[in-house]
């Protein structure tokens, strides 16, 4: 299974919607529920870090019988000092988006915390996380 | 969870309106009657509220079972006091229960008082992550269960209330009598539901009988104004009825909670996604304004809110005193056996090709709440995409 979403940059109101379908989606195929949960925590992370700092882009789901991928893919700006981007707490996320509660700065060591896998690639054309998850064949 | 809630009429109109209420996709229209799938019913109610025809029917035991005991036992939820604006009428509403034909009354209070000591205790000493559920609504139980199970691990896994009374009074009991009925009244659909089908637990289930308070409020009413009684009210087991109250009561704890089924779901979907990140503790329940807005009793939510609390300034008895043993079960869930992630991805491909051929909008004009349900019957070969009316007329 592949599926494919976009996500527009600052579109606040739609913010975690992508992450409900994918939420849905792992229910209906049975994941486990501690896998499920460790899943929707990642993704819906990684889905409003595109929605608050990136121009926007796409999130891809695959799964097959043996692992759970995601990528998600944006136009850029890329992100700075990845490093510091690692400590939680760290947040370059601007007023608009703290005044919709997002922005505490603990996206991405959580989403890290909430992967098997993780790698994130990033250049101001654009920033590449793979998260990826085992599960029973 | 196994449905107490029952279809009741010769032929439904079709109106479809218990469909787009149900939560869990429960209920279906087969030849013009309601068909309720036990299994995903978590005993809301919602339906018997949407049915504008009274079709819908949660029945629990009448008061002729009493005579099948030597001793009879009322369990009072605390709910019920939402009605009363002295100590006094609660006095004579717990004594004209007792008059509809019961040895003793016991009002349960003091036992959720000590449920309320004990939370929290387990407040000051959770370091586990995410919230904490208080988990005295079945409802919200059996929706956890059935669709948040990644989050049953946070439900605090108190034994239910009536529970708790029911294995004291037949202790304090034993002795005397051989064959005691115990009655739980209960104030919604779920303790209903609960009472009859228990949810889980290694414990022997200790009431013996659910009825439903408002089949018996007629009775009630007329015995209310002969009777004179005492009544020592548990201040602390007041304030868990009434959501405003009992978020009140733990000043110290980030506690916030959220009522009726629309607001119980947007908590526990931000619950799954790990966002409810400053709040350490949630009352969820699925009546409004917490247990005394019960889908059972009489009078309205917002009034009682306010009637209990000013009740709890009157009251001052005690919390029943029990081993914290006790209070707690270790709760059991069965699990499904375990399918393949390979054989999951086949049905879920047939079923999302199945929906391709339909139109998406889920009006249930085809007596299923949703196309999905559809398309699974379809592939189960028990009914078929003609089903559908949009594509009759499309077609046609």
């Amino acid at each position: 299974m592949r599926e494919t979403y976009q996500v527009q940059k600052e579109d606040f109101a739609n913010a975690g919607k992508v992450s409900s379908h994918i939420k849905t989606t792992l229910k209906q195929l049975g994941v486990e529920p501690a896998l499920l949960r460790r899943i929707a925590i990642a993704v819906y992370e990684a889905e409003i870090n595109m929605v608050i700092h990136s121009d926007g882009g796409a999130i891809t789901m695959e799964i097959d019988e043996g692992s759970i991928r995601f990528t998600f893919a944006d136009q850029g700006p890329g992100i700075a000092d990845i490093e510091a981007a690692m400590q939680p707490g760290y947040s370059t996320a601007n007023e608009a988006a703290r005044e919709f509660g997002f922005g505490a700065g603990m996206g991405l060591p959580n989403i890290q915390r909430n992967s098997d896998s993780f790698d994130i690639q990033s250049s101001p054309a654009g920033t590449i996380l793979n998260l990826s998850y085992e599960v029973n064949p | 969870m196994s449905t107490v809630i029952s279809y009741t009429l010769k032929q439904c109109t079709r109106c479809n309106k218990c469909l787009k209420q149900c939560p869990t996709s429960a209920l279906t229209v087969k030849d013009e009657r309601i068909v309720i799938e036990s299994k995903r019913c978590i005993n809301c109610g919602a339906c018997l509220d949407a049915c504008v025809h009274q079709g819908m029917q949660a029945k629990g035991s009448t008061l002729a079972d009493l005579e099948n005991y030597d001793y009879t036992v009322a369990l009072i939820p605390t709910a019920v006091f939402g009605d009363c604006e002295t100590p006094a009428e609660a006095a004579t509403l717990t004594a004209a229960i007792g008059k509809l034909g019961f040895d003793e009354v016991v009002e349960l209070s003091s036992y959720d008082g000590a449920l309320m000591n004990a939370l929290e205790e387990v407040l000051a000493s959770d370091t586990g992550s995410g919230p904490l559920i208080w988990g005295f609504c079945p409802v919200v139980h059996a929706w956890i269960k059935e669709t948040y199970p990644a989050l049953l691990d946070r439900v605090i896994p108190f034994v239910p209330v009536s529970e708790l009374a029911a294995a004291d009074v037949r202790k304090r009991l034993k002795a005397k009598y051989e064959n005691i009925g115990i009655f739980h009244l209960c104030e919604c659909v779920s303790k209903l539901a609960m009472a009859k089908y228990p949810y889980g637990g290694k414990r022997q289930w200790q009431v013996d009988h659910a009825l439903s308070l408002t089949d018996l409020f007629p009775q009630i009413s007329r015995l209310q104004n002969k009777c004179e009684a005492n009544l020592s009210l548990c201040r602390k087991g007041l304030t868990q009825a009434g959501m405003n109250l009992f978020l009140s009561e733990f000043p110290q704890y980030d506690c916030t909670g959220a009522d009726g089924l629309v607001k119980v779901q947007r908590a526990l979907e931000t619950m799954e996604f790990g966002q409810l990140k400053k709040s350490r503790f949630v009352y969820l329940s699925n009546c409004l304004g917490g247990c005394v807005g019960g889908n059972l009793l009489w009078g309205n939510p917002f009034d009682k809110q306010v009637k209990i609390r000013d009740l709890c300034r009157m009251t001052h008895g005690q919390s029943a005193q029990i081993e914290a043993s006790e209070l707690f079960e270790e709760p059991v869930y069965e699990k499904s056996p375990p399918v393949s992630m390979a054989q999951r991805l086949k049905e879920v491909a047939e079923i999302n090709a199945q929906l391709e051929q339909l139109p998406g909008y889920d009006c249930g004009a085809c007596g299923y709440p949703t196309c999905r349900s559809l398309a699974e019957d379809i592939l189960k070969n028990k009914s078929s995409l003609d089903k559908c009316r949009l594509r009759r007329r499309r077609s046609a």
